[in-house]
């Protein structure tokens, strides 16, 4: 066949293309369950550092170095005994879900009617009784979608931690909600007023007045990221609003024992 | 055939892929605000460029030159969703971190460049030989850019606190502008212009 003939041209093409393919799909079949071992490893590390079983820097309850094999077998059982995830719908009722509650994406959720919602619920158990909730948090900050955490102490109001995990804002500016002196400003905040109306807690484009009382659900800003805070500030509002329902219920409720 | 250390060597220094011929610097920008992203983007591409070339090089008699780029991109795309794949699967959070940047491998110039400029025409061992020296003059500017980047910009060095506390406290504050992509020009140039005083370079 000649060598810059059309049918040997195609052919070449042809033949690499499928080699390539075959290549890459017999990877990716191969990969696939390594991959999501390490991507639901993820979000149970995420969990875990907002419900303060596990710091950033490898202290706490939970162990956390690089993500190899044996480590994701620590964070996973540490998962496993420390935390209890269950599913509710937007009423705040026990639900059912195909998708595990570590896999649910909050953002697909937001889009549905609430009896449709199947919000993912994590409490942090310690000898049976229930000693901190974490919800998932989820909206638009200036450039990117921003994906956290937050976690309530067992009177389900007051802040326990924050995270965000998955963002991108400006490094450096915006980016810096991920730093821990960010973080930290949530600490203790309230997210009810004395009403016991849901406020959630804003972002202060500047300070925090803490002469007023509702510093309790204020925090200060970030010095060139105003967007990105007010950003936040929607996305808790939203977010926790979507929790609701469900809060109202466990408050009534009572602490429970053994869940 | 003997063992030719020119090929290996000259790219890392006299013709390195960044300092000299000022390509791929849109990723070197991007992945070099922390030493560890800088270097594992920096392996990612020794990885790419070498392998590409072999096999560029093992098919260039048989590459009909109508499709010749077409097939060098279809053949990087590929060992760059290799790479991203592996990277995932073993390096979550650095993969995480390093995003989109593993994909955009594929449009590196370096890459396609020791391609069109050593695979097609040279045989498989120099070609890899090539595409190793290329890869490890990208990496190791990476890795110095990444260097001082984090120790300036976030006081670290692969994710270890460097700088002491009493620092901080004595009023020592971190250079954000290290952190923006700013930081990495003038760091970049810094090397340039270092690089081309001791050499001697010229641009013709």
């Amino acid at each position: 066949m000649q060598r810059q003939g059309n049918s040997y041209t195609f052919l070449f093409s042809f033949g690499v293309a499928l080699a390539c393919a075959l290549l890459l799909a017999l990877a990716s079949q191969a990969l696939r369950p390594r991959q999501e071992l390490a991507q639901e490893a993820d979000i149970k590390r995420n969990i875990l550092q907002a419900l303060g079983l596990m710091t950033e820097a490898g202290a706490g309850d939970c162990a956390s170095r690089v993500l190899s094999g044996k480590d994701c077998a620590d964070i996973a059982c540490c998962y496993r005994e420390k935390v209890k995830s269950l599913i509710v719908d937007g009423t705040g009722a026990p639900a059912k879900s195909d998708v595990k509650a570590e896999l649910i994406d909050l953002a697909r959720e937001m889009d549905k009617a609430p009896a449709e919602r199947r919000l993912p619920v994590f409490i942090r158990v310690q000898d049976g009784k229930t000693t901190a909730y974490c919800f998932p948090v989820y909206g638009k900050g200036l450039w990117s979608s921003i994906y956290g955490y937050i976690a309530l102490e067992r009177d389900l109001e007051t802040v326990l931690a924050i995270t965000f995990h998955k963002h991108g804002e400006t490094p450096g500016l915006g980016g810096e909600i991920q730093s821990p002196e960010f973080r930290a400003r949530f600490i203790g905040k309230k997210i009810f007023d004395a009403g016991k109306k849901l406020v959630s807690v804003a972002v202060m484009k500047d300070r925090a007045d803490t002469s007023l009382p509702g510093s309790l659900h204020q925090v200060d800003g970030i010095t060139g990221a105003t967007l990105t805070g007010k950003g936040v500030t929607a996305l808790l509002k939203k977010s926790l609003a979507l929790y609701g329902p469900y809060i109202l219920r466990e408050k009534k409720g009572g602490p429970h024992g053994v869940r | 055939m003997a063992f030719d250390k020119k090929i290996l060597l000259e790219p890392v220094s006299e013709a390195n892929p960044i300092t000299i011929q000022i390509l791929g610097i849109c990723s070197a920008l991007a992945v070099t605000s922390r030493l560890k992203t800088a270097v594992v983007m920096g392996v990612s591409v020794i990885v790419v460029v070498a392998l590409s070339n072999v096999v560029i090089s093992l098919i260039r008699e048989r590459i009909p030159s109508k499709v010749r780029i077409i097939i060098e991109m279809t053949v990087i795309a590929t060992l760059v969703i290799l790479v991203d794949q592996f990277l995932k699967a073993y390096a979550f959070q650095l993969s995480k971190q390093l995003s989109v940047f593993v994909g955009l491998i594929i449009t590196n110039c370096i890459v396609l460049g020791r391609l069109e400029a050593f695979a097609m025409s040279n045989p498989p061992l120099p070609s890899f030989l090539d595409g190793v020296g290329n890869g490890v003059g990208y990496a190791l500017v990476l890795a110095v850019v990444g260097f001082f980047r984090e120790l300036l910009g976030s006081g670290s060095l692969w994710g270890h606190r460097i700088i002491p506390e009493p620092f901080y406290l004595a009023g020592y504050a971190d250079n954000g502008l290290m952190v923006l992509a700013p930081g990495a020009f003038i760091i970049l140039s810094l090397i340039i212009w270092l690089q081309r005083t001791m050499t001697g370079y010229r641009e013709d």
